[in-house]
C-alpha cells in the first residue's frame, strides 16, 4: 500500500516538476510580482473585462492589448470575465495581487450603482482608478423608420414604452430624471440583452432605448436609429441633429442641468493597494498611447473614439475628482429605491 | 450583388484565401471533437493572431472554424457517446447506436452530408434574404419570442412519449433549475444560496458536459471498448465495407432529403431567434422530424433520418444566427458573439452600411460557411474509417481523456473553475436520472428554454401593463399558436395509428428484435425498474425489490428538492415567484403520482396503460442498477471527482497526473500507455497555456512556483 501511494505520489511530484519547468523555459512571460522593484511590467498583464467578447468595452481592452504590449515589451492579454452585471469581473481583478499586473475595464455608472447597492467589496472609491478611457453623453434612440421622428413626437406619448438590460443599467437614472422633468409616465420593461434592447426599439416593442452618442456609428448601425435627445450642453458630434439639454432649457423650459451621471464612461483601474508609482507608470502608458502612438490614434478614429479618449480624463486625480462626483450624484438621485420608481411608471 | 460574388471569389481562391480555408477548418474540426470545446472557444483562441490581417481572410478564418466545429463534434457523438459540442447532444441519440452496430463510417458520412445541406440551406437563406433580412428580425418581439419558446417547451411532453410522467418530472426540473441565478427582468437572484458564480445561472456547457460527456464515460468505463462483443477486430468498424457504408450513408441523406431540408429551414427559422443556439435548434428538430417521420419509433435506436434531423438543423442555424448578427449587431448565439467581435475589431461596420457598402464581406462569411463546411465534410468522409478506429480504443484510455476535455472546456466557458463543479453534479443528476429512467433530454429542453419563456412571458405582461390578453395579439404569434396545436394533433393522430399497427402486429418482439435484451430501461410506461407492468421474472424478485427501493429512494429525494424549490418561490415578491411556484407546485405534485408508482405495482400498471407511444430514448444509456454496475460506475464517478478536485488545487497540470494514474490504476501492465497518455495531454495543455494564458487554469500553485503557466484567478465563491 505504502509503495503504492509513494510511486503514485512520485508521478504527481514528476509530472508537475517537469511541466513547471518546461513551461518556465518555455512560455517566457509570468505574473511576476515584483513589479515594486523598478521594472514595471515585469510579466503578463491581464486586462479583465465584465463582458463577453464584443462589447465596447472588449473592443476597448482589445485595441489597448497590442499597443500596450508593444509599448511595455510583455504579454497583455484580455480576460473576459462576464457575470453579476460586471462585479464578477471587478472582484476578479480587486483580489489579484496589488502589483499592477490586474488591470480592470468597467462602467463608471455600473460601479457607481453596485457601490450604492453595497454589491461589491472593496468599494469602488477603493479601487486604484488611474483613468476614464472613453467618455460619451447618453443619448436616447428611437427607431428611424418608427413614428417617432422627434423629441416633440415622443413626449406626445401618453406612456413612454422603454427596455433595458435590468434595473441596476446606469442608463435608468438618466431615463427616470428625464421622465420626472417632463412628468411624464412610462412603463420600464428590463431583461432585455444589451443587443435585444436595441432589437425591441426596431420591432416597435419600445419608444426608445439609451446607449452612449457614438454606440451606433461604432456598431455600424446608425442608419437604423434616431438619436433624439443627447444628455449634454453641448450638441454631439456623433449626433449633431440631436436635442441637448440646453435646447431642453431653451424650447421646453425645462432645466436638467448636466451631470457627470449623465456621461457613459469607461474606467481603467487596478487592484487596490498597488503602489502609488506603478499606478503612476499605468497612467502614463496610456497617455504616451494617446498622444504618441499613431496605430493606436489611428485604430480610435476608425472607430468613433477619437473625441471620446482623451488624455486629459488619465491620472489618478482626475479619475478619483470623477469617482466621488459619480458617488455623490448617485447617493442624492436615490439609487436604492429605483426599482421602485420603475416599476411605479410614474414621473412622480 | 455579382461584382460582390466575383470579388469574394477572386479573395478565396488564392493560396492565401485556401490555406486561411483549410486552417480555419482543421481548428474548427480539431475544436469541435474535443468534448466541451467548441467554435467559440477556437475563435476567441485565434483572435489575437489575426490582429493586422486582412479582414477578409480573418473573418474568413472565423467562419470556416465556426461551420466545420459542429461537425467535429458529431465525431465523438458518434463514435462514443460523448458530444463534442453542446449541439450535438441529439447526435448521440442515432449516431451512437449506429457505430454500436459496427456503422460508425456510414453515420459519419451521413452527419457529413447532412451537415452540408444544413450549411447550404442555411449559407442560401443567407445570401437570398439580404434584401429582407431586417424585416424578418425585427417582426419578432418578445410575444412572438415567447410563443416559440413555448412551442419548444410543449416539446418536452412529445421527447418523454412513452415515459411521460417522468419526462414532465425530469422537463420540470430542467426549468427550475433554468430559474437559478439572475433573469434580468426581475431585481434580484434566485436559488444561488450566495454562490457568487451561480448569480447569473446554472453555467449552459457545464451543465451540458456533465450530463452528455461524463455520464456515457461512467457507463463505458464499465466496458472494455465503445463497440464491446461487436466484430471480432479492431477494423470492424473501421475499414472494411468502409466503401459500401459510404455510399449506404449517402443514399441515406438522398432518401431522407426532404427532411434534411425540412430541418434546415426550421434550424435557420431557429438561428435567427436570439439566444437559440444548436443545441435547441437541434433538439426542437430532432423531436419534430420524429413525430412527422413514418419511422418516428426508430428514433433513438441508430435511425438514420434521427441523424440526419440533428445536424441538418444544427448547422443550418448559423446561417440563421448570422441574419440579426449582421443586420443589427445581435448576435444570435455564442459563435457570432465572438463572431460580432471579430468583425468589429477588424473595423467590419454592421447594418446598412455592410450590406451597401461592403457586400463583398457579406459574400465572403456566407461562401466561408458553404466552403469550410465542404471542406470539413469530405475531410471528415476521408478520415472517418480511420477517426472510427477511436471505437475500439481501451475504455480505460479513452474514458480520462474525454473527462479531461469535459472539464477544460467546462472552465473555458466562462473561465470559471467552480464550473467544473457543476460538471460534477451535474454528471452525478444525470446518472441517477438515466439509471432511474427519468429522460434527461427533458431536463436539458426545460433548461435551455426556461429562462427565456420566463424573461419574454414577463416583459410581454409588463409591456402589456398586466393584460395576458397581449400575448395574443398579432398575426405572427397565431401563425406559431395554429402551428402548434397543429403539430400535436399531428402528432396525437400518427401515435394512435402508429398504436393501432402495433397492435394488429403480434408481439414478437423481445426475442429477435434489435433491443432484445438490451437493458431494462424504457421508460417508466414500459419497465420503469421498479414499476414494470409486466413484473419481474421469479428468479430477479430480490434485484426487483431491490430496484424498487432505490427508485423510491430517488423519487423521495427529487420530492424533497421540489419541495425546496416551491417553499423558496412562495419567498419570492410578485412576479419572482409567479413561474417557480406554478411549476415547482406541479413538479411536486407529479413526483407525487412518481413515488405512489413506484410503491404500487398496480397503479404503475395503471398509469403505463395510459402512456401510450413508443420511448425513442429507452435504447439511451440504459439503467443499470445490479450492485456491480453501480460499483463499478461509482469508481468511475469517484475518478472524475478527483480529476477535478485535483485540476481545482494543482490547475490543468494535474490532468495528465491523473490521467496516467487512471490509466495505471485500471491496468498495471500499461504503465508505460499511462506514461506515453499523460505526457501527450500535459504537451497540450503547456501548449494551451503557452498561445493562450488567460485559457489556462493554474490553480494555487503560482504564488508557490512564479512562472507557472496560466493567468486564471480564483473567482469569488460568494
Amino acid at each position: 500500500m505504502n509503495r503504492r501511494i509513494s510511486a503514485v505520489g512520485a508521478l504527481v511530484a514528476a509530472g508537475l516538476l517537469a511541466a513547471g519547468c518546461s513551461a518556465e523555459s518555455g512560455s517566457g512571460s509570468s505574473n511576476g510580482s515584483d513589479a515594486g522593484s523598478g521594472t514595471f511590467p515585469s510579466g503578463t498583464v491581464h486586462i479583465v473585462v465584465g463582458s463577453g467578447p464584443g462589447s465596447t468595452m472588449d473592443m476597448l481592452a482589445r485595441g489597448l492589448a497590442p499597443r500596450l504590449q508593444a509599448l511595455w515589451g510583455e504579454s497583455v492579454v484580455v480576460d473576459n470575465v462576464p457575470g453579476a452585471n460586471q462585479s464578477a469581473a471587478y472582484h476578479e481583478a480587486a483580489g489579484a495581487d496589488p502589483d499592477g499586473h490586474t488591470l480592470f475595464l468597467g462602467v463608471h455608472g455600473t460601479m457607481g450603482i453596485h457601490d450604492q447597492l453595497g454589491t461589491i467589496d472593496p468599494g469602488w472609491q477603493e479601487f486604484e482608478w488611474f483613468g476614464t478611457i472613453l467618455e460619451e453623453p447618453w443619448t436616447l434612440y428611437t427607431a428611424a423608420d418608427g413614428d417617432i421622428k422627434d423629441l416633440d413626437d415622443l413626449l406626445a406619448q401618453d406612456l413612454i414604452r422603454y427596455g433595458d438590460s435590468g434595473y441596476e443599467s446606469p442608463i435608468n437614472p438618466v431615463a427616470l430624471t428625464f421622465f420626472e422633468a417632463f412628468d411624464k409616465d412610462f412603463v420600464f420593461t428590463p431583461g432585455y440583452d444589451p443587443g435585444a434592447a436595441q432589437q425591441s426599439v426596431l420591432t416597435g416593442e419600445q419608444h426608445i432605448v439609451g446607449r452612449d452618442a457614438a454606440q451606433m456609428l461604432r456598431s455600424g448601425t446608425d442608419e437604423d436609429f434616431r438619436a433624439l435627445l443627447v444628455f449634454s450642453e453641448e450638441p454631439s458630434p456623433f449626433q449633431p441633429d440631436a436635442k441637448t439639454l440646453k435646447d431642453l432649457r431653451d424650447d421646453y423650459g425645462v432645466d436638467i442641468p448636466e451631470q457627470e451621471i449623465f456621461q457613459l464612461g469607461f474606467p481603467i483601474g487596478t487592484t487596490p493597494g498597488t503602489p502609488e508609482e506603478i499606478v503612476d507608470a499605468l497612467a502614463d502608458a496610456i497617455i504616451t498611447l494617446l498622444e504618441e502612438d499613431e496605430e493606436f490614434q489611428q485604430w480610435l478614429r476608425d472607430n468613433h473614439m477619437a473625441d471620446s479618449v482623451l488624455a486629459e480624463r488619465i491620472g489618478r486625480e482626475v479619475t478619483r475628482e470623477h469617482v466621488d462626483a459619480v458617488t455623490e450624484q448617485y447617493a442624492e438621485f436615490g439609487v436604492k429605491d429605483i426599482q421602485k420608481r420603475l416599476e411605479s411608471g410614474s414621473a412622480n | 450583388m455579382l461584382s460582390a460574388l466575383m470579388e469574394a471569389f477572386s479573395l478565396i481562391l488564392t493560396p492565401v484565401g485556401i490555406l486561411t480555408l483549410i486552417a480555419g477548418t482543421i481548428v474548427g474540426l480539431t475544436f469541435g471533437m474535443l468534448p466541451g470545446l467548441g467554435a467559440s472557444q477556437a475563435m476567441i483562441l485565434l483572435l489575437p493572431f489575426t490582429y493586422g490581417a486582412d479582414p477578409h481572410y480573418a473573418i474568413l478564418l472565423f467562419v470556416a472554424v465556426m461551420s466545420s466545429a459542429s461537425f467535429g463534434g458529431s465525431l465523438p457523438a458518434i463514435l462514443i457517446n460523448t458530444p463534442g459540442t453542446p449541439a450535438n447532444v441529439c447526435t448521440t441519440f442515432d449516431g451512437y447506436p449506429m457505430a454500436r452496430r459496427g456503422e460508425a463510417a456510414r453515420a459519419i458520412v451521413i452527419s457529413g452530408m447532412a451537415c452540408l445541406v444544413g450549411s447550404t440551406v442555411g449559407a442560401a437563406a443567407l445570401f437570398t434574404m439580404i434584401p429582407v433580412i431586417s424585416r424578418i428580425i425585427t417582426a419578432f418581439g418578445a410575444k412572438e419570442t415567447f410563443w416559440l419558446v413555448v412551442f419548444g417547451i410543449a416539446m418536452i411532453s412529445l421527447s418523454a412519449k412513452g415515459n411521460t410522467l417522468k419526462g414532465l418530472v425530469a422537463g420540470g426540473f430542467g426549468l427550475l433549475i433554468a430559474f437559478i441565478g439572475r433573469n434580468y427582468v426581475f431585481p434580484g437572484e434566485r436559488y444561488t444560496g450566495g454562490l457568487s458564480f451561480l448569480y447569473d445561472g446554472v453555467p449552459m456547457a457545464a451543465l451540458l458536459v456533465g450530463m452528455f460527456a461524463v455520464v456515457p464515460m461512467i457507463f463505458l468505463g464499465a466496458k472494455r471498448t465503445v463497440v464491446e462483443g461487436v466484430g471480432t477486430g479492431p477494423a470492424t468498424t473501421a475499414l472494411t465495407g468502409f466503401r459500401q457504408q459510404s455510399r449506404q450513408g449517402l443514399l441515406d441523406v438522398w432518401r431522407y432529403r426532404w427532411g434534411a431540408l425540412r430541418g434546415s429551414v426550421l434550424g435557420v427559422l431557429l438561428g435567427i431567434i436570439p439566444a437559440v443556439g444548436g443545441a435547441t435548434a437541434s433538439f426542437v428538430n430532432y423531436l419534430t422530424s420524429k413525430q412527422l417521420s413514418r419511422n418516428g419509433d426508430e428514433f433513438g435506436k441508430g435511425s438514420p433520418e434521427g441523424l440526419i434531423a440533428s445536424e441538418a438543423a444544427n448547422d443550418a442555424k448559423d446561417g440563421g444566427a448570422l441574419m440579426p448578427t449582421l443586420a443589427f449587431g445581435i448576435p444570435g448565439d455564442p459563435n457570432t458573439a465572438v463572431l460580432l467581435g471579430a468583425l468589429l475589431m477588424h473595423g467590419v461596420a454592421l447594418g446598412r452600411p455592410l450590406f451597401s457598402h461592403e457586400l463583398s464581406m457579406v459574400v465572403i462569411i456566407v461562401l466561408g460557411l458553404l466552403l469550410g463546411q465542404l471542406l470539413v465534410s469530405v475531410l471528415g468522409m476521408l478520415t472517418g474509417p480511420f477517426i472510427a478506429r477511436i471505437t475500439t480504443v481501451p475504455s480505460f484510455t479513452l474514458v480520462p481523456v474525454v473527462v479531461m476535455c469535459a472539464l477544460v472546456g467546462s472552465y473555458l466557458y466562462r473561465h470559471n473553475v467552480w464550473d467544473t463543479v457543476i460538471v460534477v453534479i451535474a454528471a452525478m443528476i444525470g446518472y441517477a436520472f438515466t439509471q432511474f429512467n427519468y429522460p434527461v433530454i427533458s431536463l436539458v429542453l426545460g433548461f435551455l428554454l426556461g429562462a427565456e419563456a420566463e424573461r419574454a412571458l414577463i416583459q410581454t405582461l409588463i409591456m402589456s401593463q398586466g393584460s395576458y390578453t397581449g400575448l395574443f395579439q398579432g398575426g405572427i404569434v397565431w401563425t406559431i399558436i395554429v402551428i402548434m396545436l397543429l403539430s400535436f394533433a399531428g402528432s396525437y393522430l400518427l401515435n394512435k395509428r402508429r398504436s393501432r399497427n402495433r397492435a394488429a402486429v403480434p408481439a414478437m418482439a423481445g426475442t429477435n428484435g434489435p433491443d432484445a435484451g438490451h437493458g431494462p430501461a424504457g421508460g417508466a410506461a414500459d419497465t420503469p425498474g421498479p414499476g414494470h407492468p409486466a413484473g419481474a421474472p421469479a428468479d430477479d424478485a430480490g434485484e426487483a425489490r431491490r430496484e424498487r427501493v432505490l427508485g423510491t429512494a430517488f423519487a423521495l429525494v427529487m420530492l424533497a428538492c421540489s419541495l425546496a424549490f416551491l417553499i423558496g418561490a412562495i419567498g419570492y415578491e410578485g412576479n419572482m415567484g409567479l413561474f417557480p411556484t406554478g411549476v415547482a407546485t406541479v413538479v411536486t405534485a407529479l413526483l407525487v403520482l412518481v413515488v405512489a408508482a413506484e410503491l404500487s405495482p398496480r397503479l404503475n400498471a395503471v398509469l403505463a396503460k395510459m402512456d401510450g407511444g413508443a420511448d425513442v430514448f429507452k435504447d439511451k444509456g440504459g439503467s443499470e442498477l445490479s450492485a456491480q454496475s453501480m460499483r463499478s460506475h461509482g469508481r468511475i464517478l469517484g475518478w472524475v471527482a478527483g480529476f477535478t478536485t485535483a485540476m481545482l488545487i494543482f490547475g490543468f497540470l494535474a490532468l495528465p497526473v491523473m490521467i496516467s494514474a487512471f490509466v495505471w490504476r485500471s491496468d498495471r501492465q500499461r504503465l508505460r500507455t499511462a506514461l506515453v497518455l499523460g505526457g501527450i495531454a500535459a504537451a497540450l495543455l503547456i501548449g494551451l497555456g503557452a498561445a493562450s494564458p488567460t485559457m489556462f487554469w493554474p490553480g494555487v500553485l503560482p504564488p508557490y512556483f512564479p512562472g507557472f503557466l496560466g493567468g486564471g484567478r480564483v473567482p469569488a465563491l460568494f
